[in-house]
């Protein structure tokens, strides 16, 4: 076992025996932190309010504030902000087969490949959104 | 050991940070305007290309260049304070040590990396920082921080250069200075290369081969630093030279372990206090301020190291003590978190304009905590009764009215009712 030594950068959630830290209470207290939970790179987190219906079936509704992380890996599936024709819009990305394009999650929305004349490219991973049911 | 610095440097800083919240400005021509509207501070590639030279008072340009496309808009301070912050917490998570040396630009000290590291380094730095912000850099790598300042230039006008330059062999070296004007060096202004012509040196090359005597005679002891400078001589130290200040900032390392946040207060007011001292001894303002504090930089468990940088603006430049210090106490709050060990914190204040440049608007409410007069009292009384005879209470900021801006785009990354939309 290491010798003990001054943990001086966490509150230790438990009294010290023995001047041994006990494995299991190596926790930080204090309030529980929506920062902590939502943004877990502040400098590539940014928000982005949802303004259509594209998402809907995705459970995201306009006036949502979407938590865009830009360092996210796009991959097959997650939902993105993309830049459409010099426009922001929130839509479920898909790689299949050497092919990507945009999906809507409301059936009166098309599906967006890239075509001639209209490029399309990723903004961000959309990591979570929030909806506020109460304008304080 | 010897020294490499990287200086980083963003793209058209105000521009990218526009283009990064709207796509629509991609590939067009678009400037920034300095405070009231005045002058073009900031081009994409393509207003250059048009013809749109920096710094023209915009009403002369304005007829002609709005007709062939180009898109103007007012300075978004608090945007691009917000993302130079972001900026530069990622570099300074990629390096051992980082120095800010204005609102977009900063030297990365490199020594210790392996040589043949270098140039990924620089890639790998430049890929996060578009990825993670959308903000394009240039970086330039090389022995001293004069010559890293003309590698980045390099870069810049090389685009087979991917955005990276290396200046680390003697050859490379001389080959560059060789190929470029000594008034593109760092610190050489047209006065001192106009000096240097009529003794017949002109390019970069001949500045550093002259001899110390002449260089000396000519340009004084700051000419002949950086002549050593492009020699690989590591001769400029804390806040670099050049012509123009672009930032004044006051940090300090601390003696001993601090956690608190009142103990961070404290060190971040009188930092701020003395980063305004030093503008106004300058006879200068500043529009943007951040603030940063750091873990121990050698801590070997990333746990437990932790950099905070929050950036801020003032609605008009400012060097009051009485404007600075709450903001600088605002963002230090922001900045600051519970259970860590700081080793290190600063304020820096960037968008440095001369006094005499900060127009009064007539809409402006007397601020009566940023008060002249309150500042020269206060700057009597400690020099005559020392630095720490009087001390400012921290006071709440007052929103005074806007200056003329009407081509502002929205705030962002600052306000909740302005968030860039997606459908």
């Amino acid at each position: 076992m290491s010798e003990p030594h001054e943990i001086s950068a966490k509150l230790a959630s438990a009294t010290v025996a023995a001047g041994f830290p006990s494995p299991a209470s190596d926790y930080v207290e204090g309030a529980l932190d929506l920062n902590e939970l939502l943004v877990k790179r502040p400098a590539a987190t940014f928000f982005v309010r949802c303004s259509g219906e594209s998402m809907t079936g995705a459970g995201i509704f306009p006036g949502d504030i979407l938590i865009v992380d830009r360092a996210l890996e796009a991959a097959d599936g997650a939902i993105v902000v993309a830049a459409v024709d010099g426009e922001f819009t929130v839509k479920r990305l898909r790689v299949k087969g050497g092919e990507m394009w945009l999906e809507a999650e409301n059936p009166a929305f098309k599906p967006i490949k890239a075509r001639k004349g209209s490029e399309w490219r990723i903004w961000g991973v959309v990591s979570s959104s929030i909806r506020l049911h109460r304008q304080s | 050991m010897p020294k490499t610095y990287a200086l980083a440097d963003c793209n058209n800083f105000y521009v990218s940070c526009e283009r990064a919240f709207n796509p629509a400005l991609e590939g067009k021509p678009v400037a920034v305007l300095s405070n009231n509207d005045g002058c073009v501070v900031s081009r994409s590639q393509e207003a250059k290309d048009l013809g749109v030279k920096m710094g023209v008072p915009y009403f002369e340009v304005k007829g002609w260049a709005e007709g062939a496309g180009l898109v103007a808009l007012s300075s978004n301070y608090a945007l691009y304070a917000d993302l130079s912050a972001r900026v530069m917490s990622i570099l300074s998570e990629l390096a051992p040590g980082i120095e800010i040396y204005s609102i977009d630009e900063c030297f990365l000290d490199l020594s210790g990396l392996e040589r043949g590291r270098m140039r990924a380094f620089g890639l790998a730095a430049r890929e996060k920082v578009l990825r993670w912000t959308g903000i394009p850099i240039g970086i330039g790598i090389a022995p001293t921080k004069t010559l890293a300042k003309l590698a980045n230039h390099m870069a810049k006008m090389d685009k087979s250069s991917g955005g990276v330059v290396e200046l680390l062999d003697g050859n490379a070296i001389s080959a560059a200075l060789q190929a470029a004007p000594a008034k593109a060096i760092w610190g050489v202004g047209s006065k001192s290369s106009e000096k240097l012509a009529r003794q017949g040196i002109r390019s970069a090359k001949e500045l550093r081969d002259a001899p110390d005597e002449a260089l000396k005679r000519l340009l004084g002891v700051t000419g002949l630093r950086t002549a050593m400078e492009l020699r690989g001589l590591d001769c400029v130290s804390g806040e670099a030279g050049g012509d123009e200040r672009k930032t004044v900032t006051c940090s300090r390392s601390f003696g001993r372990a601090v956690e608190s946040l009142e103990e961070i207060e404290q060190a971040i007011a009188t930092y701020a206090e003395k980063a305004a001292e030093k503008l106004r001894a300058m006879k200068l303002a500043a529009s943007t301020l951040s603030v940063f504090m750091e873990t121990n930089r050698f801590i070997e468990d990333a746990s437990m190291r932790h950099n905070g940088w929050q950036a801020g603006s003032f609605q008009q430049p400012t060097s009051s003590g009485g404007a600075i210090v709450p903001l600088a106490l605002a963002l230090a709050r922001k900045a600051y978190k519970p259970g860590y060990v700081y080793k290190r914190a600063g304020v820096a204040l960037f968008g440095i304009v001369p006094e005499g440049a900060v127009e009064p608007s007539l809409f402006i409410q007397e601020d009566k905590a940023a008060s002249p007069e309150l500042d020269k009292a206060i700057d009597k009384i400690r020099s005559r009764f020392g630095g720490a005879s009087i001390v400012r209470a921290a006071e709440g900021l007052k929103k005074p009215w806007a200056m003329k801006r009407e081509r502002m785009s929205p705030n962002y990354t600052t306000a909740w009712d302005s968030l860039p939309q997606a459908k």
